[in-house]
């Protein structure tokens, strides 16, 4: 955050937001639309009401095996609704995530997608014009090349 | 929940595949992008690759390979041989290289660990292990040593110590080698992969000594490792990711199954 605002690059963010540009947050890139980051307690962009929280040190998955920090793999994610970014993504397919910190949206329309790892997470985020998820679609083979060509042809409009 | 991680290892040597036995007498196997592309194709959910030229003057080889590769593939894959410095790191990751792993380097300048992470986070920093079993005495706890030099260089240091003060450091995965099961094609340490895994929070790749596809399933279920390193399995055409990947996933195991 400290970099983008040096280089005004969050107000440039927000104007787009409020242009109506499609945005697709990756990542970092989905952390920083969230309100405030538990990490170095740092205040962001603020388009989507909630923030980004750490997952608990030494909890473990639901058979008692202890899960590891950061969450690094190939994991699910349940779109929650239909979207056009979405468009054609098979239900079974995984997706690359590398993150200790995740995004925890106040409001249930924020939602697109869910993953589980010990805990359900937020794993895609959508507020009109912007689509923001926490995984790597650039790392996540086709489904995630699928994913890129479906924002690049993406009007901006969310439709639901 | 995350699934098990199947990872193809490409020895590089002189911008060209090697698959080495016991580190010796490595023979080509081809070119390093096509094999990545295949792979791809195949299912693999990463990819390693190991530069063993390493000499200096030949660095500037496998940077092009790298940005040949990310050009190719979309998962993630890592760099490692001869990276000595957080410059080395900068030009793999620049190239396009999700993670760079240090060896020899790490034990020779621990600090790099650290400077590497805090240049471009842990996830981007792959300690590789390269471990010798030995007798237990008061220096080597564990009874496994870390050793350098592609096996030649014995270290003094226990292998458990060396992998806590890794991830202390910052290194965001472990890439654990077995010096005597690799290249044996008998199976993986199960012992020496599940102490270290069980004792460290982050993921742990086992590596050396895959020769069958029940080799894996022991790994990941016996030695609670995270991901599995594979050469020589499917290398030659033994073995496809898809056989290996549909075993795990009718054993239970959660694999990545549609790509």
């Amino acid at each position: 955050m400290f970099d983008l605002m040096r280089l005004k690059l969050d107000a440039a963010l927000v104007k787009a937001y409020g242009s109506g540009k499609p945005i697709l947050g990756i990542c970092l890139g989905t952390q920083i639309v969230m309100e405030r980051s538990q990490e170095n307690q740092t205040r962001c962009l603020g388009i989507i009401k909630g923030d980004v929280i750490r997952f608990p040190e030494g909890f473990s998955e639901p058979g008692g095996r202890k899960l590891k920090v950061p969450h690094m793999g190939w994991n699910r994610v349940k779109v929650t609704r239909e979207h056009p970014v979405f468009d054609g993504v098979d239900p079974q397919s995984e997706f690359y995530f590398v993150h200790s910190y995740y995004p925890a949206p106040r409001e249930a329309r924020n939602l697109l997608g869910e993953t589980s790892y010990g805990v359900p997470f937020a794993s895609a985020l959508v507020s009109e014009n912007l689509v923001a998820v926490q995984f790597h679609p650039e790392k996540s083979g086709r489904p995630g090349l699928r994913l890129l060509s479906n924002f690049c042809m993406w009007d901006g409009k969310d439709h639901a | 929940m995350l699934s098990k991680r199947i990872i193809p290892c490409l020895d590089v040597r002189d911008g060209r595949l090697t698959k080495g036995i016991k580190f010796k007498g490595n023979v080509d196997i081809g070119d390093p992008v096509e094999m990545a592309a295949f792979y791809y194709d195949e299912g693999a959910d990463e990819l390693v690759f190991y530069d063993i030229t390493a000499s200096y003057e030949r660095r500037a080889i496998m940077i092009e390979t790298v940005r040949k590769v990310a050009e190719r593939i979309f998962i993630p894959f890592s760099v490692g041989g001869g990276i000595r410095t957080v410059e080395d790191m900068r030009l793999v990751l620049l190239a396009g290289a999700e993670k760079v792993s240090i060896n020899s380097s790490a034990i020779r300048d621990p600090g790099l660990i650290a400077k590497g992470a805090a240049a471009f986070g842990s996830q981007a920093v792959v300690l590789g292990m390269d471990v010798k079993r030995v007798s237990p005495s008061q220096e080597i706890p564990s009874g496994y040593e870390m050793v350098i030099d592609g096996g030649r260089t014995s270290t003094g240091l226990d292998a458990l110590a060396w992998a806590r003060e890794g991830e202390r450091l910052g290194a965001g995965e472990i890439c654990l080698n077995s010096i005597d099961a690799d290249g044996t094609r008998k199976g993986y340490e199960l012992r020496l992969t599940e102490l270290i895994a069980t004792n460290v929070s982050i993921p742990v790749i086992a590596s050396g000594g895959a020769g069958a596809i029940t080799h894996i399933h022991e790994v990941f279920t016996e030695g609670k490792a995270d991901a599995a390193l594979i050469a020589s399995l499917t290398h030659f055409g033994a073995h496809t990711i898809k056989e290996i990947k549909s075993y795990l996933h009718e054993r239970g195991i959660k694999v990545r199954m549609t790509w």
